[in-house]
């Protein structure tokens, strides 16, 4: 199964996890964010409901994603998120940088 | 803290400088915890291996697969030492430790990580080996 599902409608885009969001899978969904930029996606959703992990790389992609749509007035949000992810991504202050939601319950 | 530490290690395993080796044992470490009643602190754990390993294996070794990581992981009845040690030159973790992180910043997280979930992050001199407590009573330390 593939690590993740990318989808693109107009200017947005969404990113669907299947698994962690960890190191060994940054650089190649780096390189798949950027073609999807580069298609002028403005706008990109993180679906993080099947992710367990997410480690330091993992948040600087997400970074760097927010980063790199708010120089275009876009903005990133992650969805679904783990109450274990949401208490990190809290403690590091990135909650409302990348309008962070938890999952339903 | 170090008394209950002096015997021989709950877990302990070598592997090669691969990011795909130290997914492996990230997920080993989660099968290790998870039965012994410690799903509580699986997450503190788990994300502290994975930087760890994620430093030595890029930071310390370069990625050099012919250089070696050594994980040892020490269960006790408070705590979990964790201890890697990769065959780098180290770094000058004194400096890096005081610097401060813009929210902005796509990078550079991890040892802050460290401070965030461990009760004490403790370096060798030269850097290429750390050791961190993770207390199994205490989540984060800070939070807004």
């Amino acid at each position: 199964m593939a690590a993740y599902v990318i989808e693109q409608t107009d200017q947005q885009g969404s990113v669907k996890l299947m698994g962690d969001l960890t190191a060994s899978l940054v650089p190649e969904l780096q390189a798949r964010l950027k073609e999807l930029l580069n298609h002028g996606a403005k706008e990109l959703a993180f679906d993080l409901a099947s992710t367990k992990m997410l480690d330091s790389s993992g948040m600087g992609l997400l970074i760097a994603a927010a980063n790199s749509v708010a120089t275009n007035g876009g903005k990133v949000r992650v969805t679904n998120v783990s109450p274990d992810i949401f208490r990190l991504l809290q403690s590091m202050r990135l909650v409302a940088r990348l309008n962070v939601s938890g999952r339903a319950e | 803290m170090n008394s209950p530490f002096m015997h021989a290690p709950t877990f302990s395993k070598t592997i090669p400088s691969l990011m795909t080796e130290a997914d492996s044992l990230c997920l080993e470490i989660r099968a290790l915890l998870q039965p012994r009643d410690l799903d509580r602190i699986c997450f503190p754990v788990e994300l502290l291996t994975r930087e760890c390993l994620a430093n030595a294996v890029t930071h310390g070794n370069r990625s050099d697969p012919g250089k070696w990581i050594v994980l040892r992981l020490w269960a006790g009845r408070e705590w979990i030492r964790l201890q890697v040690t990769d065959e780098g030159p180290g770094f000058a973790w004194r400096k890096i430790r005081q610097s401060k992180l813009d929210t902005a910043a796509s990078s550079g997280r991890g040892l802050q990580l460290y401070t965030l979930y461990a009760e004490r992050v403790r370096f060798n001199r030269s850097g290429n080996q750390i050791t961190l407590w993770i207390s199994k009573t205490n989540r984060t330390r800070k939070e807004d």
